[in-house]
């Protein structure tokens, strides 16, 4: 009898696996008919389906309810160790949306933000979830380069406007196999600040032999090839280059070898938490008083910049950002984007705005366009052209990435008593196109 | 006796029903929860490949994904620079990781428990040292995108590329999984229970209990790297995400969430994990928070893994009525199987 009773309910714990293997099935199938933005040309949809992470869509109901839904999928990487980036862009999204209530032109923009933990086949699954599921019109975000290597067949083969936030994948920039007329980039192009900061270094800072070192990862290889060819193209040698892994606790050994070239200076690429050791250890080891340090604004971050203290005094950068580009329009974004989250705006929230700028800017150029074609979005989005923080914005037409203003910016104590990235000068605005060849 | 062969005509048709519905699921679902599906099906080839050694040989290994890594890179080489027909490549991938396991085999193997541990995790960091920086071949931490998934020819155009996708999944991992399920209920199986429960009792009774032991590493290999190379097929690219230790730890939790050394509970934790990675991370950012939870509480209640649920739920059943506690589990720790002498041995020592 025992027996008996014991296989049945084994079996029934057979049967509630099977169940839960079907409701996986159930539960994976949320009706898309009835989303909303299934059926983007119908403009009768009432109210859009509340998205638990659209808590941009402010506006009121009647405003709603006169506009059409426009679903943008945003892809961050919101959990593990570029969390922060995920966090900030996002951050810069919601207070462009914020500030026009989400309308654009005949529509509500709603986001609806995953996350890709930094994985690029998580990413891809959230991609598909956004796109089959959610039946999104856009896909925005996006920060890792390995996420938009996975991601770039996917969005082509759906034929989605894809508008990159961040990730600066060489081959969407370069390599005509890859383009895409549905892929723009907001951002930089690993190269586009390294570029004109090596031109500088030769002309006005006189450098004749300089070190290199950036994380041993590709992005950190790209953009000291970059560096090395316009320096060397411009009269320089680069002397020696220097690649810790990512992730390095102590730079010692590193700075031991620097310490050992005949330069003028050196040039680093490093983020986050690498940054804030790098920075560091390069004053503790007294590298700072035999090269002076120049580098790619991300090494000198707003949002590391005060973990790194005195130690990044004086770091010269290029960066397509400060929060303190003078300018009526980026006083006004950091004034508001600080009392709205309570920390200065970096580059990934100016992207972040960007990224919903230009959807916003496309949609309101489209206007009361009955029906929504994605190649009228496409066409908008080309020609989107408006007055950003930092100039004008605009899309280069031949890469679709982003054209940028290469700002020098030097890290100083502001009256305050924090550490800022002051602009010292505009070096002009670079292109994608002329970065490719230097890869 | 008679409980017994009742017990197997239940068991033989709920696993048919599972069948109907697997191979009904792209009638039911849309695309999307489709290739959510297809996922699952993948890790649970690679989590069943893990509980040959987890749960079968007791052998812990953090090194898995070295295979699946190999498998996916396998795939990925060789359709970037030779474009290999999607079955040849398979073949060829599965083939590799037999490969990697039969050169790391004596290594690793001289050792037990958290040796064996530490052991396996360096393999696979060497092999993600490699991928990492030989980026010329590898392409580096951006991987090798653009990998042209395969599909079965008479079905194009009739469905989606989607379906079309799950049922190559589907039928191989199907073929994989039938010949696991012949492997552990095997002779070599029960005596690799054996060797886990007792290994110098087993190697007294004659067994060479070392050969066994690297025989099912080979064998985990061998199918670890064949779903690495469906999950590049199925993703489009290979990353060094899918050789990083990251990925062999989360095999483990699939496989202890679920119930090691089971034969149906790996499948049941990846199942599990993937739904909350895909599903919740769609609500709230702390979905690893709640994995974790997930996990503690698992640990903590079910030891043996959900699959034990029913079994757990009546022995707390038995002790509320004060009855004398069942007869321990152990007997039942493998599927039911008409032959379990080594088992009986074990029992008796």
């Amino acid at each position: 009898m025992r027996g008996t009773r014991r296989w049945f309910v084994k079996v029934a714990g057979v049967g509630i696996g099977s169940v839960l293997l079907a409701s996986c099935g159930g539960g994976a199938t949320p009706t898309p008919i009835a989303a909303p933005a299934s059926s983007p040309v119908s403009g009768t949809t009432p109210t859009p389906a509340p998205s638990p992470t659209a808590q941009a869509a402010t506006a009121t109901p009647t405003r709603a309810a006169s506009r059409r839904p426009f679903r943008v999928g945003v892809i961050l990487t919101m959990t593990g160790s570029q969390a922060s980036l995920g966090e900030s862009q996002r951050n810069g999204m919601e207070y462009y949306l914020s500030t026009i209530d989400a309308a654009a032109g005949d529509w509500q923009i709603e986001l609806v933000v995953e996350d890709s933990a930094g994985k690029p086949d998580q990413a891809l699954t959230k991609a598909q979830k956004l796109v089959e599921r959610d039946h999104v019109q856009a896909l925005a975000g996006i920060i890792l380069s390995s996420e938009a290597a996975a991601l770039r067949d996917y969005v082509v083969e759906k034929k989605i406007p894809c508008i990159i936030g961040n990730a600066g994948l060489v081959a969407l920039a370069c390599d005509p196999a890859k383009k895409s007329e549905f892929i723009f980039n907001v951002a930089k192009l690993q190269g586009q600040a390294e570029a004109p900061l090596a031109r500088y270094a030769v002309e006005k800072l006189g450098y004749k032999r300089m070190v290199l070192t950036a994380p041993d990862y590709t992005a950190g290889h790209n953009r000291a090839n970059v560096f090395k060819n316009v320096f060397e193209r411009a009269g320089g040698t680069v002397v020696d280059a220097v690649f810790p892994p990512q992730g390095t606790q102590d730079f010692g050994p590193y700075l031991q070898r620097i310490l050992q070239q005949q330069a003028d200076a050196v040039w680093a690429f490093y983020s986050g938490e690498d940054a804030v050791r790098f920075v560091q250890q390069y004053v503790e080891f007294g590298v700072r008083d035999r090269f002076p340090l120049i580098a790619t604004g991300d090494t000198v971050d707003e949002n590391i910049l005060e973990q790194q203290g005195d130690a990044a005094l004086g770091v010269l950068s290029v960066l397509h950002y400060s929060p303190l580009y003078e300018s009526e329009a980026n006083r006004r974004f950091v004034a508001e984007y600080r009392a709205k989250y309570g920390a200065v705006p970096n580059q990934f929230s100016y992207q972040g705005y960007l990224n919903a700028r230009v959807i916003g800017e496309a949609l309101q150029a489209l206007g009361g366009q009955a029906t929504f074609t994605t190649e009228a979005f496409l066409q908008a989005l080309r020609a989107a052209r408006f007055a950003g923080p930092v100039g004008e914005f605009r899309f280069e037409p031949e890469s679709q990435f982003a054209i940028v203003h290469a700002l020098l910016r030097r890290v100083e104590r502001l009256p305050d008593g924090t550490l800022g990235n002051v602009v010292l000068e505009d070096l002009g605005t670079v292109t994608v196109s002329e970065v490719c060849p230097l890869l | 006796m008679n409980a017994l062969a009742i017990r197997r005509q239940w068991r033989l048709a709920i696993v048919a029903v599972l069948a109907v519905l697997l191979v009904l699921a792209p009638a039911l679902l849309p695309t999307y929860p489709l290739s959510v599906l297809t996922e699952i099906l993948i890790f649970t080839l690679f989590a069943m490949s893990l509980n040959i050694l987890l749960g079968y040989a007791g052998l812990p290994s953090l090194g898995h994904s070295a295979f699946f890594g190999t498998g996916g890179y396998a795939v990925g080489l060789l359709a970037k620079y030779y474009g290999t027909p999607a079955a040849l490549a398979l073949v060829i991938a599965v083939v590799a990781g037999i490969l990697v396991a039969i050169v790391t085999g004596p290594f690793v193997l001289r050792t037990h428990g958290a040796y064996f541990l530490i052991l396996t995790l360096s393999l696979t960091q060497v092999l993600f040292g490699i991928v990492w920086l030989w980026r010329k071949v590898t392409g580096g931490d951006d991987g090798l995108p653009g990998i042209p998934s395969p599909r079965i020819p008479f079905l194009v155009g009739r469905i989606s590329d989607t379906a079309n996708f799950y049922y190559l999944t589907l039928i191989v991992v199907g073929i994989a999984v039938a010949a696991i399920a012949w492997i552990v209920r095997s002779p070599f199986g029960l005596a690799l229970v054996g060797i886990r429960e007792n290994e110098r009792y087993l190697e007294g009774l004659g067994y060479p209990t070392w050969t066994l032991k690297y025989v099912a590493y080979i064998l985990a290999g061998g199918f670890a790297a064949l779903a690495g190379g469906l999950f590049a097929y199925f993703k489009g690219f290979v990353g060094p995400g899918q050789i990083s230790w990251l990925l062999a730890g989360e095999g483990m939790v699939m496989v202890i969430l679920g119930g090691a050394g089971t034969f149906w509970g790996p499948a049941i934790g990846a199942l599990l994990v993937l739904l909350l990675r895909y599903e919740v991370s769609a609500f709230t950012q702390r979905w690893v928070m709640i994995l974790g939870i997930v996990f503690i509480l698992n640990v903590l209640l079910l030891p043996q893994g959900i699959v034990r649920l029913p079994q757990r739920i009546r022995e707390i059943r038995a002790r509320l009525r004060r009855e004398t506690t069942l007869a321990p589990p152990l007997a039942e720790a493998t599927a039911a199987a008409p032959d379990r002498s080594v088992e009986r041995v074990i029992e008796r020592s």
